[in-house]
Order: C-alpha cells, then structure tokens, then sequence
C-alpha cells in the first residue's frame, strides 16, 4: 500500500496500463509535452514516446471523434478532455457516435475508448471549467459514467475503465485531486463497475453520493453522530452501471435517504436514484427522500461557488429535517 | 462572585420537539427557589409546568406567552447567588480583562492549587471552586480533585485519534456499540434498580407449551416458551399498570401506559437490540410467535428499523436461552420494570414434604425503586409466578374493557394505529429508540 | 495549475516558526498530527526574532558589556584592565553562530518529529484555506488545513516622526546587529528593550541618552523598581530624558520636546524602542472570519482558541509579549486543537528586564494584591542583607566619582520583596531588584504557583553565601 493522492492515483494507472497493454494511447489538450495541466500525464511522453502520447488541438469534437477511429483501428485510446464544461462542444461525438458504436454493429464489436475529464468546484475556476454534467452522459445510452471519490477507487476505475471494450466517461473532481490523500494498493487491481461502496455504515439515514460530495456527505455524517444521527454514507462510485440493488439493501435498512450532488437540481442523477428508490423500495421509505444540490444555475464565478455547491450545513439540515418526518 | 444558569427547555418525555410558552408564573428581577414553578408550557399533547432547577433570581426570559420554541432553548436564565459552577461557555474571548501593568495574569480570588493539580482537574473535567480543600488554608490537593472526580459521573474522555500502539487496539465507539453504551450509562445513572429473583415450578408450563405447540404446527408456527412469557407477562401487567409505566424527573410526571408494548431483549453480532412487539395484549399466542420470530430475524440481519425499536412499555430478555440461570437486569429507560427468564432446569424440591425432580424457571424481575417499592415489586413477580406455574390462568385475560384501534387516547395520548406521522411512542421520536 | 485553487490537504498548520511556533509544531506532533509549519524564512528562519534578532542576540550584547563594565570595576581591588578593547565585529561573529547552533538544534528536533518546514508567507484564502506566497514571485501554493495555530509574533511600532531607514534611525533588531559602536546613541523608549540597549551601550562606551514620553523608566512595571535603574543609569553617564517626546531627527540632531522646553540631542544613530505590535495585519485573517482589535491582539479564550480550529499566541495574544508566554501557550494551543482540555492560565507570569541591577517580577505588586481586595503584607530586604552581594562587585564609587549626598544605589544596592496574602498565609508576589534577579525570580514563581507560605520558603534551606537567601529572609520576615 501507498499513499498518494487522487491525481497520483490516476498517473500511476496510466503508466501500468501503457505499460502493460501496447496498444494503450493518451491524447488531449497539453497532456503531452506539459505533462496535463495538473500533471495526470506527466512523464508518459518520455516514457512512451511521442507515437503513444500526442497532443491535440483546442477542438473537444475532434479529440473524441478522433479516439472513435482510433479504437475502430485496433489502439486503445485514453482521451481527455480538459474541464467537462467542454465536453458539450463533443457531445454528438460522445452520444451520437461512441456511445452508439456498438449498437449501429448490432453487437459485434465495440469501442474501446476512455474519456477522462475534470470537473467540479470548490477550487475557484472561470467559466466552464466547474460544471458538472455527468447527468447528462448518463442519458446517452451506450456511455458509462464512472465518478470516483478516492485515490484508490480512481486507480481501480480508471484501469477498468480503459480495460472495458465499451466507451467510458470517466470524471475526476478537480477538489479532490489533490486534497485527498489515501491508500493504494500495490501491483495490479482492479474495482468493478456497477457496485456502490458503504464509506461509512448507519442505521439511521443513507446519504448517497459520488465523487467530490462523498467527502462533503462524510464531514456531515462526522457533525450528525454528534446529534447521535446515525448517517450511512454511500458512494456510488459508477452511475451507469447503478447499483440498484446496494441502494435497495441500504434504504430497506434505514429507510431514510438524502442524496448529495454538485450538478444542479433538476433531473440531475439524483433524481434518478429518487426515481429508482421508489419504484424500488417504496414501502420501506420512511420518508420522501431530499436532495441536497446546486441550484438550478449556470454555475457561478469566485467566491459564490459557496453558496452554490452543497455544504455540510446544507446536508446535515436536509438529513435533519429528514429523520425528524415521518 | 454570582453566576448564570441558563435554564432549557427539557424533553418532557413525550418526544415533543417543542413547546409553546402558555403562561409566566414569575418576570425578571424575581427571586425563585428550585422546584418553584415558573412557566407553564404547552406540548402538542398537555400543559406541562416547569420547575426552576436553581434557587436564584430570573435575570431573563427566554420568550414570551405564544412564543414557540425548541427542545433545548433557553427558557430562562437565572443569576444564582454562590459562584460554583458557572456557565461553561464564557465565549471565544478570554475573561481576565485587562491585565495588570505587572506583567501577573491572575485574577483574584483564585483557588489555591499546584499547577499540576490544577492541570489535573482540567483534565477531570473538575471544577475547582466546587472543590472543598483540605490543605492548609483551603488549598485544593490532587487528593480532593480526584476525589472529586470520583463522585462525578465519569466526564467524557478526551478525544484522540485511534492509534495501535503496542498491546492494546483503540477503535473508535461507534455506531450500534456506542449507542448501547450511552444508554446503558444512562440507566445505571439515573434508575436505581430493585430485583426480585424467583423460581418458580414450571411443570404446568412445560405441559402446556407442549400441548400448545402441537396443536398450532398446522398453522405454521414454531412455538417457543417466549410467547407464553409474553402473555404472562402482559396479563401481569394488567393487574400491576405501575410497572408499565414510564418516570419523568425533570416535567415531574409519571406516565401509565394503556398499551403493552413488550420489548424482546435479542442478541446480535453487533450488540444488543431490543425490536417491540407491540400490543402485545391485543394479540393472540400464534400472532405473538409469529412477530416474534420475524423480529428476532430482522434483529440478527441488523435489518431492524426505527420504528420497530420505538416505543417500548416494558422489556423481557431471555437469558436461559444462553444457559444462565438468574442475572442481574438493566431496565432501559424510560421503562419502569424488566423481566428476565433463564434456563428452564431439572432440580429436586420438596413436595408433600419429599423430594421429587420438577422442571423450575428462574425468574428475575427488575423495577425502578423510585416508582416502585418492594411490596408492588414482590405483587407483581408473585402474580406473573402464578401465571407462569397455571398457565390455566391466561385463559381469563383478554381484550375485554380496553378501547379499539379507533379510540382511546390515553394519558400518553396514543391513539390509533400508526398513522402518517408514524407511532410516537412514550420514548419519543420513533427514528432514535434502542 | 493553469487554473484554479486545487489545495493540498494538511493536517495542522503552524504559522510563524519563533518560540510559540515552534513549540506548536514540536507539541503537535508529538499529539499525533502532521504538522506543516511555514515560515517567511523556511528553515532558516526557525526561532524567530528571539533567536535571530531579539531575546539570544540581546542577551549576548549584554553579557559582552557587562562583562567588560564588571572587569573595569574590578580595578580598584586588583584587576588591571589597562588595554582592554572591544571588537563589535568580532562580537557579531560570534553572536551569529551562537543563533547558527541553537536555531540547528531546534531544525534538528522538528526534523526528527517529521514536521514539514515551508517558507513563504501565509495568506488565508477561505474558511480552512490559505495560500503560501514565496517571497521570489512563483505561484502560490494552495493549502487546506483541518486546524491551525497562528504565531506570527510581533514587530518594533514606527514613530511617524521618525520613519526607520536601517542606517541611523534603527530599530532594536538593528541595534543588536551594528558592527562598529556608535559614539553618541539615543535610545527612544525606555521600556525594558530601551532600557536594556541603553545600559549595554553605555557599558560597551558610547554616549547614551534614552528619551521616554510617560514620566518614568520602565513605566509599565512597579514604580518601586524603577529608581534604582535609574541611578544606575546616571552614574553610568547615561541621560535620562522622561515626560519627553522626539520630533525630528536630522543631521544627526534630535530635537525633543521636554516639559522644560526643546532640546537638542546629539546622536550618530536613534534606535527606537517604543514598542511592538501584533503581526496579524498582513494574513487576510478576514477570510477566516477572525478580526483583530484595533491594537492587533486577537481575544482568545483560555484554551487560545480563537474559533474553533484557529488558536493564536505568543505576541499575537492579549499579555506581555514574553517568549517564555508563547511556548507556554503553544502547549495550550495543540493540546486544544487535539481535543484534549487544556488552559494557560498562569498565576505568576514573570517578567525580566536585563538592566543595571536587573529587575525581575512576578504575581502582583502590593498596590495590586489589595486593588483585588487582598490583605497583602509586605516583607522587603535590601540587597546588602546578602553576603555574597558584597563579594559580587566591589564597590564603585571610585570609578563613577564620590557623591556624599548621593542616595546610596550603587552597584550593590538592589532588594528583594515579597507580597504575601495573610488571610490565605501564601506568596502572591515578588519583585527581586539585583544581580541575577533574572535566575533567582523562578523560585519566587514556583511559590506564587504552589501557592506556598512564606514558611514553606522560609523553612526550605538556601545555600550559603548567595543571593536566594534574600528570598529566605524576605519571607522570614512575615512568617
């Protein structure tokens, strides 16, 4: 075991994935010569050399179109896009054609593509470079949606990730990159889509959550035990594919669920969890499930990210208001 | 040198989350004595008046008559008259004020003690003007700190990180654990325990359970000596509602529950949790087996909700199916009394004066002392004797003379089945029951 | 970073690496926590100004003076001192190594306790996050911290009148740092730094004049200590200006404002020394939602908590800016932030002024013990009730020149008081005026704490002959 922080985790899988698998290519925005803008990449162009790692022009639709044929040509790309605000300006490429691939060769063959992208607040970015959009690649059937919180989780992901013959969207949170640090095992591994982690266990409330507001969703879980709030804290890990099942288990045990996420409000991912809870496990709710989210606004600049993102007070009222009904 | 005490509102017992404030019965600038009445405070059930916990005089009121507020919110303050034990919160400022020209930070009058005493009773959480001296002068020794600190319920232990150094393993108290322990702490504070140990033949007992359990297999039941307990038990109850029944110091109350909900002491990996049947008096033998069996399940799968630990009358653990015999109990609060039942054994015993082998059932049965004296203790174990060794017995109890689910709201003010706001039991909030 | 303040995640953060710092980190880690302590002089800077340019620099000029003062004064009973000079390069060299070697000591404890050192300036950013700024330009680093302790200290104040150019107006910090002795000084200030410079100048050769605005030497400490340092002053040749105020200083003339008028004082360098003020203007304390008082003290409770997770002390706390108050309160300050219960809450906090005689306090002052509504008895002994003072220095008079009238303090005059508390029959106070105050006041300070008698002091034996019997026989005195 390591410790290394998340953006560490994620170099590390590049580099025993290059390693390991030739066919493995990066390609983006500065990630070759600069190493990534916050390092992800650095060293694997003088590793690998220039064939292996390239950079790309300042065109999102060209980067991920670009991966589509790369794959279709017997390589294993490893794209990133860098900030997913600008992962609209390839939304056809990532909807329309990767997430589609397999389904246009009636299940033949597939596209073997990883999309990294950073995302997400708290770190005081301009414009677009915050937004958190996975909801709306979760709509794009065909695309998975991986959302790591740890740097353990990110190395296994991540290795999944460019190991699944499918395309994944896999999001890093800029928060987190650096900020958290934890244990990562040595030699090989892996960690499986489609299962949820319990971060922490509780009987009284589920706090689901992914990415960056896994930690917002612990510090709150922290400040409840002290209101002897018992607070079950979840991380999904992958949005598509969903555990429903981990989430069923968790809510038929405490029947209360709070779910936190940084996109904003409306038919962000948790409404999906909402959705799926009740149609799932409705007799065992105890009471309507809240949502503790960004407004439904484009996302702001400076120091109002503040007031945007969920805090742990904003959390820890939710929770609150929720064991008290019902 | 005077200080505050800042008087809350209390939990009345009822689980209410807040209350309005009805009446004043005194104003600022008056002089109260402990337990003098000086508000009158509407819960969404009853008027409950409170009593001042000080002598003193109201510097403050809290709100006034209309006024809603929260469990925990000041009330009241009151400027006592000795210092003592002052208000702990002095704010983040530091309360010297300005220091003397010399460069000396004391001030006057200050409790003469080493400065290893002194640092011993920070760390005891002793406050040292509480503390009669007995050096000379008044002066405090570590002796009389840690006297004191054995007087005084144990303060909370620093909090350090968990760390694995050498022989011993520090974990954490969380979770399940560290709620066991909470109340657990509470219980054996607060409630002294009264304990009436008995054996009592079971010999019609076991016959019964015998007969019984044939007779309800082709109903799919499973039955155990745990129903029959339950029913005993209840139909004791019935002629001793005081050990149904729930103490609040603080409103000054005692509770009579008109419903039975018997809680089913179960062991788990995790710790003890204690799922409630409730109305357990309404329901039949097959009925009790039936729920208790898939209680015990749930409680095993640490799948057990809220809800079905909320609202406990009366707990029964059942220590025999371990092998103990008797055992000393631990009632949990806010009940009043618990019933223990241990291994059904085999041993010799007179009878007409000779001596024959009959199964007996050691039976312990633990009561708050402060609700319930020796003699209502002794009647009620002597009752639920009898009704355990003439199991006959049970035959005469019933749902007779009892109001149905529509009606009857007691002076618990239950009414009704669980509705959308969920059964609030005695104990309060379903969501936090043990 | 291109863009963005992504932070690095750190435990406890120690700003400010002087004696509290310092002490924070050491205490911090020895609790557990990983400490990151960021200096402006990264590991160089490690001590802070006590050790670089105040209380280990002062001390060593002192030491360097009085010892030349003491070995003239020995003449007249049979030391010749004919040729003796002094070398203030040599000194500084010397000085400077002494700093060299107890600030590697202190490196060498906080790298074995694995506490990061950083240099660069803090400057908080949010709630639970600041930016680290080299001093060369570079980008900052982004740090987010779970607690933090705030020892930033205090630098000299600035007379508007006299704008500091490092050359001839100097601060103390300069002062201890000259190379060449100035001829004629004035010393602006006579608290206990104006005081101490004064005095080593004097001793070291130069023309000394030392100039206070409040109307006595040493204004902030008992008025009963102050005439001794005074006559010692003057029959050392030094000019005791009070009630006086400097102007202007210009072609080496400084003008001062005197109740008798203005006067002119000739001086090659000014150092001034009225005071220091709280480093805790430059940090961005706002965004942590922390605000100072006007005068730059920040309130902390008894735990030196001043919200939870940001404690502050040393210079940065209400009190006496001591380097003994900060390490104190540093050990309150991690222990707080780890959780556990902690307070400075020091009976006898004591207080040294290295000056001819030294003076050295600690717990209140008679007129304070009975402000507080105290019985207070006093039991005072003069210095010449000690044998051995007469055997410290021999009597001066001829070296300073006779003066029949003179009021008697020589170099041997000095005393040693006690206040007493009689109703509790315990040691509230003591002020040792003398040689070696500075040593004999801890003992004073361990009684004020126990809260001794005058007979447990009494009854405890002192050595034979030295100054602590004066202690012994002061308390003798009342019990």
């Amino acid at each position: 075991m390591t410790t290394m922080t998340m953006v560490e985790a994620i170099r590390s899988a590049l580099h025993d994935e290059m390693a390991r698998d030739e066919r493995v290519v990066v390609l983006g925005q500065d990630v070759g010569q600069l190493g990534g803008v916050f390092r992800a990449t650095d060293g694997l162009m003088a590793k690998f050399g220039s064939n292996r790692v390239f950079d790309m022009p300042l065109a999102e639709g060209v980067i991920v179109g670009s991966a589509l044929g790369l794959a279709v040509a017997g390589l294993v790309p490893v794209a990133e896009i860098q900030f997913m605000g600008f992962t609209h300006q390839a939304f056809h490429q990532l909807g329309g054609q990767l997430g589609r691939f397999r389904f246009r060769a009636q299940g033949r063959f597939g596209a073997q593509v990883t999309i990294r992208t950073p995302f997400g607040g708290g770190v005081r970015t301009p414009e677009l470079h915050s937004d958190a959009l996975e909801a709306q690649f979760v709509q794009c059937p065909g695309l998975k949606v991986v959302m790591p919180s740890n740097p353990s989780d990110a190395k296994g992901l991540l290795l999944e990730a460019i190991r699944d013959p499918d395309p994944v969207l896999f999001c890093e949170p800029l928060r987190g990159y650096r900020l958290v640090k934890g244990e990562v095992p040595e030699g090989d591994y892996t960690v499986p889509f489609g299962e949820l982690q319990q971060v922490r266990p509780g009987g009284d409330v589920t706090l689901v959550a992914w990415s960056a507001a896994v930690q917002v969703a612990e510090r709150a879980a922290d400040r409840l035990a002290e209101e002897s709030i018992s607070a079950q804290v979840l991380d999904l890990r992958t949005l598509v594919p969903l555990d429903v099942e981990g989430l069923v288990r968790a809510i038929e045990r405490t029947g209360r669920c709070v779910v936190v996420h940084e996109a904003p409000l409306t038919a962000g991912f948790g409404a999906e969890v909402l959705a799926t809870l009740q149609e799932e496990a409705f007799y065992s709710l105890e009471a309507p499930i809240a949502r503790v989210t960004a407004p439904d606004t484009p996302y702001p600049l400076g120091g109002a990210e503040d007031l945007y993102i969920p805090t742990v007070e904003r959390v820890v009222d939710a929770v609150r208001r929720t064991v008290k009904a019902g | 040198m005077s200080s505050q005490v800042e008087f809350r509102l209390p939990d009345v017992g009822e689980g209410l989350g807040e209350g309005e404030i009805l009446a004043w019965r005194v104003a600022p600038g008056d002089r109260i004595a402990r337990d003098q009445i000086i508000v009158d405070v509407q819960t969404d059930k009853s008027v409950v008046e409170l009593p001042a916990p000080v002598d003193g005089v109201i510097a403050e009121l809290g709100g006034k008559v209309g006024d809603i507020l929260p469990v925990g919110a000041i009330l009241a303050v009151i400027a006592t008259g000795e210092g003592g034990r002052g208000s702990t919160g002095e704010g983040g400022r530091g309360s010297t004020g300005s220091p003397p020209a010399d460069a000396a930070l004391a001030a006057p009058p200050r409790v003469l003690a080493s400065p290893a005493t002194r640092k011993l009773a920070l760390e005891l959480g002793i406050d040292l003007h509480a503390v009669a001296g007995s050096g000379p002068g008044g002066r405090v020794t570590r002796e009389d700190v840690e006297q004191a600190a054995q007087r005084v319920p144990a303060a909370p232990a620093a909090r350090e990180p968990a760390l694995l150094q050498g022989d011993v393993e520090v974990v954490p108290l969380r979770g399940l654990r560290r709620r066991i322990a909470q109340t657990m702490t509470q219980a054996w504070r607060e409630i002294p325990h009264i304990t009436d140990f008995r054996e009592v033949d079971a010999t019609e007992l076991v016959r019964a359970r015998a007969r019984l359990r044939g007779w309800l297999e082709c109903e799919g039941v499973r039955l155990t000596f745990l129903p029959l307990f339950v029913k005993a038990v209840v139909a004791a109850l019935a002629r001793h509602p005081a050990l149904n029944a729930s103490l609040d110091l603080a409103a000054g109350t005692i509770t009579y529950h008109r419903r039975h909900h018997i809680g089913i002491a179960t062991a788990t990996e995790e710790g003890l949790i204690v799922p409630v049947l409730r109305d357990a008096d309404r329901k039949s033998l097959a009925e009790i087996a039936r729920e208790a069996a898939t209680l015990a399940e749930a409680a095993r799968a640490r799948a057990v909700t809220p809800r079905q630990t909320a609202g406990g009358t009366f707990t029964i653990t059942n220590p025999g199916s371990y092998g103990a015999g008797f055992g000393t109990l631990v009632i949990r609060p806010p009940e009043a009394a618990i019933a223990g039942f241990g291994r059904i054994h085999d041993a010799v015993v007179p009878v007409d004066g000779k001596p024959a082998v009959r199964p007996l059932l050691p039976l312990t049965v633990a009561a708050d002392h402060r609700l319930i004296d020796g003699d209502a203790l002794g009647g009620f174990t002597a009752d639920l004797a009898e009704l355990l060794s003439n199991p006959v017995l049970l035959l005469s109890s019933g749902e007779g003379g009892r109001a149905g689910p529509a009606g009857g709201r007691g002076p618990t003010g239950e009414g009704g089945p669980a509705g959308p706001a969920g059964g609030r039991g005695p104990t309060g909030e379903g969501a936090r029951g043990l | 970073m291109v863009v963005g303040e992504i932070p690095e995640g750190i435990d406890l953060l120690v700003v400010g690496a002087g004696p509290g710092g310092y002490t924070a980190a050491l205490r911090g880690a020895q609790l557990g926590r990983e400490v990151t302590l960021v200096d402006h002089g990264g590991l160089s800077g490690v001590g802070g100004v006590c050790l670089q340019t105040g209380c280990i620099p002062s001390k060593a000029l002192i030491e360097i003076a009085e010892t030349a003062h003491r070995a003239r004064s020995w003449s007249s009973a049979g030391l010749h001192t004919e040729g003796l000079t002094i070398d203030l390069g040599a000194f500084q060299r010397f000085k400077d190594e002494i700093v060299r070697r107890l600030g590697d000591t202190v490196r060498r404890q906080l790298d074995a306790a694995g506490v990061h050192v950083l240099p660069g300036r803090v400057c908080f950013t949010r709630p639970g996050q600041a930016a680290i700024e080299q001093d060369g330009g570079g980008p900052s680093r982004f740090v987010e911290f779970r607690d933090v302790i705030l020892a930033t200290g205090s630098r000299s104040i600035e007379l508007q009148e006299l704008p500091h150019d490092g050359q001839r107006v100097l601060d103390s910090s300069d002062a201890l740092a000259l190379h060449t002795l100035p001829t004629r000084l004035a010393v602006i200030g006579a608290g206990c730094i104006g005081v101490e410079l004064g005095t080593a100048f004097a001793k070291l050769g130069a023309h000394v004049t030392i100039i206070e605005a409040l109307d006595r030497l040493l204004p902030t400490m008992d008025a009963a200590v102050a005439p001794p340092v005074q006559q010692r002053l003057t029959t050392l040749g030094v000019d005791v200006l009070v009630g006086a105020r400097a102007r202007d200083y210009d072609d080496r003339r400084l003008k001062v404002d005197t109740a008798r008028g203005m006067r002119i004082v000739d001086a090659d360098v000014v150092v001034v020394a009225v005071g220091r003020r709280p480093n805790s203007d430059d940090l961005g304390l706002g965004r942590l939602g922390v605000r100072p008082r006007p005068d730059g003290v920040l309130e902390v409770g008894p735990d030196r908590l001043v919200r939870p997770h940001i404690a502050a002390i040393g210079d940065l706390t209400r009190g006496p800016a001591l380097a003994h108050k900060a390490t104190a309160e540093a050990e309150v300050a991690a222990a707080a932030l780890c959780g556990r219960p902690a307070a400075f809450d020091p009976v006898a906090l004591p207080a040294v002024v290295f000056s001819d005689p030294e003076v050295a306090v600690a717990g209140l002052s008679a007129a304070q013990a009975r402000a507080a509504g105290i019985t207070a008895r006093v039991a005072t002994v003069p210095l010449a009730a000690s044998g051995r003072v007469a055997t410290l220095n021999p009597d001066d008079l001829e070296v300073f020149g006779a003066c029949s009238d003179r009021r008697g303090w020589g170099r041997n005059e000095g005393f040693a008081r006690l206040v007493i508390d009689a109703d509790a029959d315990a040691v509230v106070g003591a002020q040792l005026v003398g040689p070696h105050a500075s040593e004999l006041i801890a003992e004073a300070v361990l009684a004020i704490e126990m809260a001794a008698s005058p007979a447990d002091l009494a009854g405890a034996i002192h050595p034979h002959p030295t100054l602590s019997e004066l202690l012994a026989q002061a308390a003798r005195r009342v019990s």
